[in-house]
């Protein structure tokens, strides 16, 4: 009986292989050594590797190690289709490695979704691979195709791609740049005059030159140095400090605190990043985060789509005027550090039109009129109709601040005045006083003078707008209020229609009320015996539970690309106050993953 | 011929009247006083009104077969309605009583006398008014009561004890989160429920020539007051006897009590459950009856043409009937409180606009 259930169990076990789906029986057929290359626990642990890899990515793997003589004259590529044909690796996600140990050939085949994920890694796995035959052996060969694709699997679906240790093996299996491997880092020499060292080939020599020429405009105009540098890799270390170190043993940098920056971009196939690091005081307390997060994202544009020169030279702008303006990206009214000393420019346009949308005739007109209300009043009236730029990102309030303080406007040593600013793209109106230019201008003229202007931005009448913010104003001076329109009006007239009506409603209903006349009582609910009602539990059953299940997401910030944003135009990149190289200058620095 | 009985004045044979002031009967002539509260009321030895012999549909006599009485104070015929249980004699203003008509089973049970005489009706009338803004204006000063009539109404009075067995579906949910998804349970259930609710000294006007809207509204009277009936105290009054089909009664008060019963009952048996529905389910009433004839004032008021009527209960002094509303009155009422509240919101708003505010 035993025996018969033994049988049984047996039959159903294969039964259940057979039915499965994998094309590969438990531990088979994953390794082919025609050759006996291989031990048995080298193929073993290899065979682990590819199971692993199977459960955790559902990718399948095919290893072939073997010479001409092994394949019966067959080419390596022959061979390996051949036994991934016998295995019909092209109805899954697969992969098959072959390597021939006697002519040092690999080849990669790859299948379904792995082609998408890991075509653009092919070369580099195979010659990869190849590279790890001396130190490795052939195992090595045939494993570095099961870690590189894994690497490739987990950036995919952003998991840790964990250890890839082997048991059995001596050391961990090594990184495509580990320190331990790595190559020292190259040594650049500033004295060389070379400000664009493109190690990774990634901009032509159009872009190398108009970079340099830029690198060398912005030297003579800020005082300050740039370097661009481009790998395929970090040699073994953190990219901020290889961007350090080939910064400060190259000896780049202007004036005592060698002030500068260098932008190092590495391309390395699997882990594409940036890094910028800043040296010198002026140039770290100017590289703050929110400054590098703003540079960060012109670079992140270019790089992302491949245009990698006009990505750097747009960087390269905005790092210009970080050193002249104190910021990325500014208005073309903002003036060079240091701030000039505030004072009253009457030469100041009073009528400013960032976009070009009035003509000479109305800013002449609109002038004319603020003027008078300034000389009747004692204050400075000023309009600025705003160029907006996203890249300014700069509120409101700070943008007609800045523009004030630093515009020469204002009379007195308040700076009394007012300053109207006008974003037609937005069809927004904002008012900025200063001294007694709040004067009389209480919060419902305030409102009211926005809504007249703004109505008119409505209609796409900037002049309009403008016109009517001076006469409003001016009506308001002198007569203390600001004329309503008719909407207005009209939503008064109906509030106290409806309020009257209201009330004379109520009031009609409470005295028809009183009115009743007598009729047939329904209840008796007077006459019930106060303590009488007796409501008696005799049972409780309970029928039957049904559930209802609503999808109800919580809510979560993201930007287009499902990416959580941080509520800002910018997206994040890492930052750091203070670092240092092997030479232990400080720097700080910035960089993205692209 | 019918019998009579009239209240006559032992010391100088006048006719006597009950006084709802001084709560005695009163000789009118000599103003000797019987208090009817310290007599015993003679029955006869017949037992009082017994609501459950009682047959299911009164009967109507036609006018060939209406009773006719003699006055004993002038000998006149005086031929009376079949509900009428006193009546005045045209000639000779003698107070008549029927006795057949209290007495055996058809014996009331008691009375609540007059607490008033008919000269404090105007006002109460005016009281009545007071709040009535809507009325035509000239409604109470031109209009004249008319028809005025202390008359004791025929009541019958319920105690109702009801009793049932009800069912009822109800909810209960319970909610929770599971990933993006929200789970919510419901469990249903049948609650059976036992019910009883106890009625008191419901009064059912049993008159059926008076208005029952008008009747109802008159209520609560306090039956604490009420007393052992007593002819004397109808001298001076109109009394009917009840001439509505009992069946007719009965239901309109167990409809009363099932109204007011069911509402308590529906919103008190599903407590703590939610989406509570009544199944099946209704009281069965347990009743006793008593019969009294309570006090009220009859009179009618007549207005461009139109006759409305009016009662007052003759215990409370509460004053019920059909007042007419006054569509001009009606919308300068709406038109002044609405031009004032508009006129003050308008007014505020345009001060504002001139502050500038």
């Amino acid at each position: 009986m035993k025996k018969i259930l033994r049988i049984i169990s047996v039959l159903l076990i294969a039964g259940m292989i057979l039915a499965s789906s994998s094309v590969f029986a438990e531990g088979e057929d994953r390794v082919l050594d025609p050759g006996d290359l291989f031990t048995s626990s080298d193929i073993e642990s290899l065979e682990l590797s590819l199971t692993e890899l199977e459960s955790g990515f559902g990718v399948k793997g095919l290893l072939a190690i073997s010479t001409e003589a092994d394949r019966d004259g067959l080419s390596l590529a022959d061979y390996l289709e051949e036994e991934a044909g016998k295995r019909e690796l092209s109805q899954y996600d697969a992969f098959a490695f072959g390597f021939d140990p006697e002519t040092e050939e690999t080849l990669l085949l790859l299948f379904g979704e792995a082609e998408t994920k890991a075509g653009t890694y092919r070369e580099y796995i195979t010659d990869t691979a190849a590279q790890y035959r001396e130190e490795y052996s052939d195992w090595g060969v045939l494993y570095v195709p099961i870690a590189l694709m894994k690497s490739v699997y987990s950036r995919d679906t952003g998991e840790n791609a964990g250890d890839t240790a082997l048991p059995d093996q001596e050391g961990s299996v090594p990184s495509s740049d580990s320190a331990e491997n790595a190559e020292p880092l190259p040594e650049l020499k500033a004295e060389d005059g070379i400000r664009v060292y493109d190690m990774a080939g990634i901009l032509d020599p159009d872009d190398i030159t108009a970079v340099e020429k830029r690198i060398v405009e912005l030297a003579a105009s800020v005082k300050k140095d740039i370097v661009i540098y481009t790998d395929t890799k970090t040699y073994g270390m953190d990219i901020s400090i290889a961007a350090a170190d080939l910064y400060d043993f190259g000896g780049f940098g202007i004036g005592d605190d060698n002030e500068g920056l260098i932008l190092y971009v590495s391309m390395d196939p699997l882990d594409r990043q940036w890094w910028v690091c800043a040296t010198g005081d002026d140039t770290m307390s100017l590289y703050t985060e929110y400054n590098a997060n703003i540079l960060d994202d012109i670079l992140y544009e270019d790089f992302v789509s491949g245009t990698y020169g006009k990505g750097i030279l747009n960087w390269l702008d905005g790092v210009e005027n970080l050193y002249k303006k104190g910021a990325p990206f500014t208005p073309s009214w903002y003036p060079d550090l240091p701030l000039p000393e505030r004072k009253n420019d009457p030469s100041s346009p009073r009528i400013f039109d960032e976009t070009g949308t009035l003509s000479a005739d109305e800013i002449a007109e609109y002038t004319k009129t603020a003027k008078e209300i300034s000389d009747k009043y004692g204050l400075d009236v000023v309009v600025d109709i705003v160029n907006i730029d996203p890249k300014f990102d700069m509120g409101e309030v700070e943008y007609a601040e800045t523009l004030y303080r630093t515009g020469g406007y204002g009379f007195g040593e308040n700076y009394d005045g007012l300053l109207f600013t006008v974003y037609p793209s937005r069809g927004e109106c904002w008012i900025y006083t200063s001294g007694n230019g709040a004067e009389g201008l209480k919060e419902k003229g305030h409102e009211r003078i926005i809504e007249h202007s703004t109505k008119k931005l409505g209609e796409q009448d900037v002049s309009g707008a403008v016109a009517e913010f001076l006469s409003n104003y001016g009506y308001l001076r002198k007569t203390g209020r600001v004329k309503r329109s008719l909407g207005s009006w009209f939503g008064s007239l109906l509030l106290s229609l409806g309020i009257g009506g209201a009330t004379g409603g109520i009031s009609l209903a409470g005295a028809k009320r009183k009115m009743a006349v007598p009729a047939i009582a329904t209840n008796a609910s007077a006459y019930i015996v106060g303590d009488s009602v007796n409501i008696g539990r005799v049972s409780d059953d309970l029928i039957n539970i049904s559930t209802v299940r609503q999808y109800s997401p919580p809510y979560r910030s993201s930007d287009s690309s499902g990416r959580p944003s941080s509520g800002s135009h910018h997206s994040t990149s890492s930052f750091s106050h203070s670092y240092s190289g092997h030479s232990g200058t400080s720097h700080s620095g910035s960089g993205r993953k692209f | 011929m019918e019998q009579i009985k009239e209240q006559k004045c032992q010391n100088c044979g006048g006719t006597m009247v009950f006084d709802p002031e001084k709560d005695l009967l009163r000789c009118e002539f000599c103003g000797s006083t019987i208090d009817l509260s310290q007599e015993n009321p003679d029955s006869g030895g017949v037992a009082g009104f017994d609501f459950d012999s009682l047959q299911e549909s009164a009967s109507v006599p036609d006018a060939e077969a209406l009773p006719i009485y003699n006055c004993r104070s002038c000998g006149a015929e005086i031929i009376a309605a079949p509900e009428q249980m006193t009546l005045t004699c045209p000639y000779c203003r003698n107070n008549l009583v029927m006795t057949e008509k209290v007495s055996g089973s058809l014996r009331p049970d008691g009375v609540v006398p007059f607490k008033f005489t008919a000269d404090r009706l105007p006002s109460l009338l005016q009281e009545f008014y007071k709040d009535k803004i809507l009325l035509p204006k000239d409604f109470f000063s031109a209009g004249t009561m008319s028809d005025i009539t202390g008359v004791y109404v025929p009541f019958w009075i319920f105690n109702g004890d009801l009793k049932g067995l009800f069912t009822y579906s109800g909810q209960n949910t319970m909610s929770h989160r599971e990933g993006d998804y929200n789970v919510i349970n419901t469990a249903h259930y049948i609650l059976n429920r036992d019910a009883g609710v106890s009625f008191r000294d419901l009064p059912v006007d049993v008159s059926g020539k008076i208005d029952d809207a008008l009747m109802d509204s008159l209520e609560p009277f306090d039956l604490t007051e009420a007393r052992p009936f007593d002819i004397g105290y109808l001298a001076g009054f109109a009394a009917d006897r009840f001439d509505v089909p009992k069946k007719d009664i009965s239901e309109r008060a167990e409809k009363r009590m099932r109204n007011s019963a069911n509402a308590i009952v529906d919103q008190m048996a599903g407590a703590g459950y939610m989406n509570v529905h009544r199944l099946r389910g209704d009281f069965s009433a347990d009743m006793k009856v008593r019969y009294l004839l309570l006090p009220v004032y009859l009179f009618s008021i007549s207005h461009n043409g139109t006759d409305y009527s009016f009662a007052v209960n003759g215990q409370t002094g509460k004053v019920v009937g059909n007042i007419p509303t006054d569509g001009k009155v009606s919308r300068n009422h709406f038109l002044k409180r609405f031009l004032i509240a508009g006129g003050i919101v308008a007014l505020i708003v345009l001060i504002k606009y001139l502050l500038g505010w």
